[in-house]
């Protein structure tokens, strides 16, 4: 009797020796897969290493005659130069990734800079600025920020020195979060600070928010900075103005801290001085908010020399009562006679009336106190026609119904209105002294009221000059505590500049090639199966072709 | 033959050089990198911060401060394992162990046993300030035994703010090296003890039961 050649010992050793040699191949591929080394790999090492002992053990001879053989010595040179071009590969990718080495080969450049952003990068080397972008993401998001890395690894590499990107984990850094008002969600978004001479953020500046990862948002971010300086705005002073370094409630320093955060430079501009030289050239936009006294002819003549020249203007005028009970009427600007209503009136067909908007069925918490009840549509509030506006001791206006020829050469467009239910109480003098009282009569106006008006010229774009102005019928709506807690009236603010100025278009970026954020961030599935692919099924694939053909040849 | 030694001199220098090149990159940067990768998985995975806690049965005593305000609730285990509160100077009166909403207790003792922290930081005392440790707004004070019986040393944590996101408080192990960040309802189920009475309303049932008894008794 003879053992079948299957089950003697030379060929179960021949097995193992194949058996082990797979194990350990499969264990290598399973821990570059799973980056860890499971009961799988260690398993497999074991039965690798297990058979391969088998083999040694049962079949020295054959072991010997591996190792002697020429087919192990060309096999041996060949592991040698397949590990060795291995490294080479690895380790010359390792260079140019560190190298920071990009080439893109797509048809539309998604993956390169657009030109305005190279601008924008070149303008702010040209003024000087240094800049960090900070973006945050905490460990839920680091798949996002690894694909938002590579556009920005892009800015700082075009930005050299001028551009910093740092990242960081809102939780870990909670004081630096707390700097940057980060909220839940921000994580995921970047932020920009211009940083001094000595690496840190300017104190007491404020970060500009740039929003997700993608070109539009962080080169505008970037023109916003390189034009700090270019936008100047002027506040009136010298008629009891509202004051721009008031921190209270009722102060108005939020206007200035909004506009210093964008690198716009905020000034005071004394009307009276201004009637000698003129109101500066460098005006973005002149600015009357709450002004209690009227403005004498020649200081209305500056404003109208400014206006023609294309100036832009905005007026937020409250009544002639500012307050119920008062004992008499304390505000003059604007009252009916006076030198800057009559121009008003004159060169643009718009009266601010003598009165006050009483609303008592849309207001917050007193009739005084009205709630916008319709935004027009218009460039201003674009977005927001249903956010909320509230004012408190608003004026009335009004528009000339059949313009003369000089009122014609103006576009008025409403923008403001109050609810039907609400009225103007002209008789203002029943409010005054200790028993106030305002009830609806025959003389008052009923609503809507109209509370705020846009002017610019006729067919504006074919003019050279191009003046505009706003008039909005309260000057409270800008109080702080009303633009920190109302949305309607932080874009009323935010959106009127923005028309007067201009600022938005400057620093407005649109991308020529793709919008798109980079889609590159692909799910641990989508990884799962890549991984699989190309470290399993390939690999696999070659190496059973590798055995059938030596089986083949064996046999 | 020569061939075969010019190919073999040939792989050895360049593996040399390749050597050579690693030997040349920044070691202390390679392990900065690498140690940053590190723990960026670990972080992927939830720390569990008692792991020597196998059962809430193993906690005996449990107090609950809020330190701005001074309330606090002290509750132990009696020899059947029932919660009741001793009486404190200047604070809680006896509560035994009859007038104990035990479940609620229980659930809430509960938690320390699950506390699994989403992320943990090396711990330095000048950054309690940051995370709200300066003073902590909630001290959770608890005392275990293992499974043979044998005490642990009282454990401490101070609970600081919340995280930005919102998600988490950071919960600092008096005296430890490390700072954590333990999902919200975790703490909650714990913080419940000082905003929900942990005595037991009495029910008609129970009243009903109790009146039984007593007849039974007399």
């Amino acid at each position: 009797m003879h053992a079948s050649p299957l089950v003697n010992r030379a060929a179960v050793a021949s097995w193992a020796s194949i058996v082990g040699a797979v194990a350990l191949a499969l264990a290598g591929l399973l821990f570059l897969l799973q980056g860890e080394i499971s009961t799988w790999v260690f398993a497999l090492v074991v039965i690798g290493v297990g058979s391969l002992a088998l083999w040694v053990w049962w079949a020295p001879g054959e072991f010997q005659a591996w190792l002697a053989g020429r087919q192990t010595q060309y096999g041996t040179t060949s592991i040698l130069v397949t590990i060795l071009f291995v490294a080479f590969v690895a380790f010359t990718y390792v260079l140019i990734d560190r190298a920071n080495l990009t080439v893109d080969l797509t048809s539309r450049q998604k993956y390169s800079l657009n030109a305005p952003t190279l601008d924008a990068i070149d303008r702010l080397e040209q003024t000087g600025f240094r800049v960090r972008i900070v973006g945050f993401f905490s460990r839920t998001k680091l798949r996002e920020q690894e694909a938002a890395d590579l556009l920005l690894r892009l800015y700082e590499g075009e930005g050299g020195d001028r551009i910093e990107v740092e990242y960081i984990d809102p939780d870990e850094r909670p004081e630096i979060a707390a700097q940057y008002g980060y909220q839940p969600a921000y994580d995921g978004q970047f932020f920009l600070s211009v940083l001094a001479s000595d690496g840190e953020p300017i104190p007491g500046s404020v970060p500009i928010y740039l929003g997700g990862p993608n070109e539009r948002d962080i080169t505008t971010g970037l023109l916003t900075v390189a034009s700090a300086g270019s936008f100047k705005v002027y506040f009136t002073a010298g008629h009891s103005e509202a004051d721009l370094a008031q921190i209270e409630a009722t102060g108005i320093s939020a206007l200035r801290t909004s506009l210093t955060g964008q690198g716009i430079i905020v000034e005071p501009l004394r009307l009276l001085e201004a009637t000698q030289t003129g109101i500066p050239e460098d005006a973005s936009a002149v600015l009357i908010i709450g002004a209690r006294a009227r403005f004498t002819e020649q200081e209305v003549q500056a404003i109208d020399d400014y206006v023609q020249r294309g100036g832009r203007l905005a007026i937020f005028a409250d009544p002639p009562l500012v307050d119920v009970g008062e004992a008499t009427l304390t505000n003059t600007f604007l009252e009916e006679g006076s030198p800057f209503s009559d121009y008003l009136w004159d060169e643009f067909g718009v009266r601010v009336q003598p009165a006050v908007v009483v609303a008592p069925d849309l207001n917050l918490g007193n009739q005084f106190s009205p709630i916008v009840a319709m935004i027009a549509s218009h460039d201003i509030l674009t977005g927001f026609e249903d956010a909320q506006i509230v004012m408190r001791f608003a004026r009335p206006l009004e528009l000339v119904s059949a313009p003369d020829a000089r009122q014609g050469q103006y576009l008025r467009e409403p923008l403001l209105y109050s609810s039907e239910g609400a009225y103007a109480e002209f008789d203002l003098e029943r409010m005054t002294g200790s028993r106030p009282e305002t009830i609806l009569d025959g003389e008052d106006q009923r609503g809507p009221l109209l509370l705020g008006v846009t002017i610019r010229r006729s067919l504006e774009f074919q003019q050279e000059a191009q003046p505009r102005i706003v008039i909005i019928g309260d000057s409270d709506v800008l109080q702080n505590d009303y633009v920190s807690n109302f949305a309607g009236n932080n874009v009323l603010w935010s959106d009127t500049v923005d028309w007067l100025t201009g600022f938005s278009q400057a620093v407005r970026f649109a991308p020529i090639s793709d919008p798109t954020t980079l889609a590159l961030v692909v799910s641990s599935q989508q990884r799962t199966t890549i991984a699989t692919i190309t470290m399993l099924l390939l690999p696999g694939i070659v190496l059973l072709a590798g055995g059938v053909v030596w089986w083949y040849r064996r046999r | 033959m020569l061939k075969q030694q010019v190919g073999y001199s040939l792989l050895v220098g360049l593996a040399a050089v390749l050597i050579a090149l690693l030997m040349l990159d920044d070691p202390a940067e390679q392990q900065a990198l690498f140690m940053q990768v590190r723990a960026t998985q670990q972080n992927q995975q939830l720390i569990v911060i008692f792991p020597e806690l196998r059962s809430s049965t193993q906690i005996y005593g449990i107090e609950v401060l809020d330190v701005a305000t001074g309330q606090d609730v002290l509750l132990m285990r009696d020899d059947q394992g029932l919660w009741y509160a001793p009486e404190m100077p200047d604070g809680q009166a006896e509560i035994p162990a009859l007038q104990i909403d035990q479940p609620f207790v229980e659930s809430a003792v509960l938690a320390i046993n699950l506390l699994a922290a989403e992320q943990q930081y090396e711990f330095e005392p000048d950054d309690r300030s940051s995370f709200g440790l300066e003073p902590p707004a909630y001290r959770i004070r608890f005392v275990a035994r293992d499974s043979a019986g044998v005490s642990y040393a009282p454990v401490i944590l101070e609970v600081g703010d919340a995280n930005p996101n919102d998600t988490a408080y950071y919960v600092w192990p008096q005296g430890g090296t490390h700072l954590y960040l333990i999902p919200k309802p975790t703490i909650d189920s714990l913080l419940r003890m000082l905003s929900e009475p942990v005595q037991a309303l009495p029910t008609p049932a129970s009243s009903a039961l109790k009146s039984e008894v007593t007849a039974l008794l007399l």
